[in-house]
This record gives C-alpha cells, structure tokens and sequence, in this order.
C-alpha cells in the first residue's frame, strides 16, 4: 500500500487514517515544529541524493498533487470561484495552515495574485533570501486545476525567507 | 589615514537633512569615476542605495494614499517596506472582498485584521440582513400585488357583466362615461306567455333557477352574434345590437340569434317546464348611458325600445314579431310572412312581419 512500487499516483485521502482512533490521548494536531522537521530533513535529504532542481521539482509536483486531493476531500463549496476560495481560506485557517487573500483576480484570463501570511511553510524561517514555498506553488496550482480544469504555472515571487512579512504567488494558466 | 573631503560630507548631510525634514527630494552623491575603493566610497554606495529605495518606497507610499493598488512591485528588503508591501495587500484584498459583496456574495468575511476585522464583518452581516429583509419585503408586495391583481380581474368581470365593454373602458380610463346616441341599433325583446300564471304553480328557487338557466342560455346565444343583453324585467328580456360599437349587421344579427332562441326553446327536453315566449324586433335611433351614481346600471332609452315592446307584445307564442323597419333591412336575407296592419297605441296601424318559415309547425 504505502511501499509499493509506482509508476502512477496511487496516494488515497483514506492513507492518512483515522487519526481520531488511532491517536485517542494525543488528538488530532502536532505542532508545526514537526512538519518542518519532516519536511526540511526531507529536502535535505533529496538534496544531497538528487540536486536542487530536482528536489524543488519534487516538492512542486507533490504539492500540485495534494491540492488537487485537497479540492476532492477538503472543499464543500465548488460551485464558483467566490464560493470556492471562501471555503479554500476558511478551511487553510481551520487547519492552521495560512492565511489566503486575493490581492487580484483576473477571472477572464485565470491570472491571479495570492498571498499566504503566517504560511506553514516558512513564516519565521531564517532570511535567507530564498523563495522556499515550492510546495506551496504546486498545492495552489493544484487546487486552481481542480476547480478549472485548466493547468496553472505558480511562482512565488516574495517570501518571508527573502524577506517579506507574507508569501506572494503570481498564478498564470499554462 | 583616510581622507574625506568635505564637499561629500556635506552632501551626505544635506540628503540626511532633506529626508528627515521632508524638504525636497534629496539627490543621490556623486563620486569622480576614479574614485579610490576606499571606505568613503562605499559609505557613498550605501547612502544612494538607501536613497533610491527610500525614494522608491516614498512614492508607492503616496500612490497608496491616494488609493492606487495597482502599481509595479517594489524591490527592498528594508522592513519598513515589507511592512507597507504587507498592507498593500491587506488593502488589495479588502478590495477585492468588497468587489465580492457588492456583487451579492455576503458571506465574505476578513480574518486577522484587528478591530477592522470585526467592524467589516459586522458591516457585511447588516447588509445581508437588510438586503434580507428588503427582499422579504419585495416578496410581500408582489404577492400583495398578485392580490390586487386578481381582485381587479374579479371586479372587472363583475364590472363587465353589468356593463358593456366600452362602458367598462370608459370607467376605467376617464372615470365616468357619457350617454350616447346610436343611430343604427335593433332592438330584441322578448316575453314569457302566461309567465304570471305558471309561475304560481311552481316553488320560487326552482322558478328563479329556471329562469337563470334559461337566460343564461339567452346570453350565450346573443353573444355568439355580436348582441348584448341590456336587462330583464321579470320574466322579459331586452337586448340590443349595433351599441355601443357600430355594426353594419345589427338587424340580422339580432334575427340570427332570435331564431337560436326558439330553436333552443324548441329543443329543451320535454320532462322540463314548456316555456313559451314571444319576440318582438324593432330597429332605429338609441340613448344609452350609466343611470345612477352608486349602483350602476346601462340603460337603453328612446321610441325605438318603446315599438321594439310593441313589436312583442303584439307578437305570438313562439313567433318572432318584426317592424316595418327590421323588415325592409333583412328582407333580402330573411322569409317574412307579412301580417295585417295592427293598430298600435300612440302610433296608429303598423305594418308588421312574422319571420318565417322557421317553426311551420306552429
């Protein structure tokens, strides 16, 4: 199931468990400590056996994949965008893992502008101007596939590790 | 020992005296193209960094106080600046959840915004309960309207079966309507035989009943020919063609649907009362109009109703008693037996016709 091998995605919302049987005296949450523990010994790891670029593309490519389970699993409201970036910012701050905002929504050409203040990813991290939300990247460019069915390129363009008090993703269709 | 001249100095000091003063824009300092790579120099290439950044930020800032979103990004990593590229975005966002609202999407609401937070979700939620409430209220008037409508119908039907058509449009548009006088009218009136008599032998709800139907059937028979029913009185019935609205064939008209009358009367089963009646006709001028301003009633006056009432009351049984006048417009049309002058009261003898051959058993 999780040790097979794969030449196509074969991840199902029902891997992550019933975390409520399963964890009945330690709950539901953990602390972000241990997401960026496992998320930067990961890409250091990848790093080291496979490059940068190759790591970043990784890291895009999973995240492109969780958006578009995110959409499935996770957001109620998908009969417009209005309802569903509503549903997609109250559900990321359920789940402490940012604030979305629109800063522009150019919906006659799928271009858009979005922030994520206090993002799991990297709020707090050292500045280092790096752009570090690669995973954030392709869980939006995910998400907006899923809800249009059209392909998006997503760049972070500001980032709190290059300095910036929010992250700031530039979207444009492919 | 390093040397700095004193010119730079005093340029460094004049730019550091305009930013903080907010006099005029300081000017970045210019260094000779062979000057040392010394320490002043490099103090000189930070204060115009400083100085171009600040002047960057200096005029997004003043964009942004005069509402322009829309600008270029700013490139600095000075803290002041990310702080301001922070609220850009706050502001950007507002703007576009109001864009939201304004289009009817009310459930947007803002999140970590301090106090604005609370006031603009507040707002939000008393737009959406007065943009609630007015469509409540919008549903209430249209039902209501509904309401008046249909009672307007009802009383416009009501309004109709008293009234002729015209008289209703007039009413209804100038709020009165005057009495008017109609050259080319036939006048159709008709009477029970021994009505008075019968009418003692039967209860009065089965006799009321009796002549509801049967006069109703009358109103159908004379609207199917373009006539209109004017009034009863008692048992006789008074109808009219080519009144209010001129009609060419007023006289036939109104022959046509006497002759439906006796066939309907003809044609009634057996087992039921054998009403008889008596038609009279008579064409000429007409006055009608409104009488009374409480209760409504279109009446119909002149010599022409008064000899159209001799017409029948010197008709027969289940014959159709016509005038001179009636005659010599349908003759071409019509088979007319004509019978012997009858003397009339106040007119002398007149000449009168038995439509025929329409009920030869008779």
């Amino acid at each position: 199931m999780f040790k097979e091998e794969r030449e196509e995605p074969k991840f199902d919302w029902s891997m992550i468990g019933d975390v409520s049987a399963g964890r009945p005296n330690l709950g539901t949450e953990t602390k972000v400590v241990v997401y960026r523990l496992l998320q930067f010994v990961l890409r250091d790891v990848l790093i080291r056996k496979h490059g940068v670029q190759d790591t970043d593309e990784v890291f895009y490519e999973a995240g492109e994949q969780a958006g578009h389970e995110y959409y499935k699993n996770v957001i109620t409201h998908k009969s417009d965008f209005d309802s569903f970036v509503n549903d997609l910012q109250k559900t990321l701050k359920e789940l402490s893992i940012g604030i979305l905002r629109i800063e522009s929504a150019d919906l006659d050409n799928m271009i858009f502008t979005l922030t994520v203040a206090e993002d799991l990813d990297c709020s707090g991290l050292p500045v280092c101007d790096e752009e570090i939300c690669t995973f954030d990247e392709g869980f939006i460019a995910g998400l907006l596939s899923e809800h249009t069915g059209k392909t998006f390129k997503v760049k972070e363009v500001d980032c709190w590790c290059s300095g910036d008090r929010v992250c700031r993703f530039k979207v444009k269709p492919i | 020992m390093l040397e700095v001249q004193e010119e730079i100095l005093d340029k460094i000091t004049e730019g550091i005296y305009y930013l903080l003063n907010g006099k005029k824009k300081p000017q970045i300092v210019e260094l000779p193209a062979d000057y040392p790579d010394n320490e002043v120099k490099q103090v000189v290439s930070y204060f115009n960094k400083l100085l171009k950044e600040y002047n960057d930020f200096a005029g997004h800032m003043a964009s942004t106080s005069r509402g322009e979103l829309d600008f270029s990004d700013i490139e600095s990593k000075m803290q002041v600046v990310q702080d301001y590229k922070n609220l850009r975005s706050n502001l950007k966002h507002l703007t576009w959840k109001t864009q939201r609202i304004s289009q009817g999407d009310f459930s947007q609401r803002i999140d970590f915004m301090g106090d604005f937070s609370a006031a603009f979700n507040k707002m939000t939620q008393q737009l959406k309960d007065a943009f609630e409430k007015i469509e409540a209220q919008n549903e209430q008037l249209k039902e209501a309207n509904q309401v008046i409508s249909q009672e307007k119908d009802k009383s416009e039907k009501l309004l109709l079966n008293t009234l002729p058509l015209k008289v209703v449009e007039d009413l209804k548009q100038f709020g009165k309507t005057e009495p008017e006088s109609f050259d080319n009218v036939t006048v159709f009136f008709s009477d029970i035989v021994g009505f008075t008599n019968k009418s003692m032998t039967i209860e009065p709800k089965p006799l009321i009943l009796e002549l509801s139907k049967m006069f109703t059937t009358f109103d159908d028979i004379m609207t199917k020919n373009h006539c209109e029913r004017i009034k009863t009185i008692g048992d006789a019935y008074l109808a009219v063609c080519g009144m209010p609205k001129a009609d060419f064939n007023h006289a036939s008209n109104m022959l046509n649907a006497s002759i439906s009358i006796m066939k309907y009367l003809q044609a009634r089963p057996k087992a039921q009362i054998d009403w008889q009646i008596r038609i009279g006709i008579h064409s000429g001028k007409v006055v009608g109009g409104i009488v009374g301003i409480r209760k409504y009633l279109y009446d119909v006056f002149g010599d022409t109703i008064n000899t159209a009432s001799r017409m029948e009351s010197n008709s027969e049984p289940m014959r159709i008693n016509v005038s001179e006048t009636t005659y010599n417009l349908t003759r071409d049309r019509f088979t007319f037996s004509e019978r012997e002058p009858i003397e009339v009261k106040g007119k002398g003898k007149m000449k009168m016709y038995f439509l025929e051959p329409y009920f030869p058993h008779l």
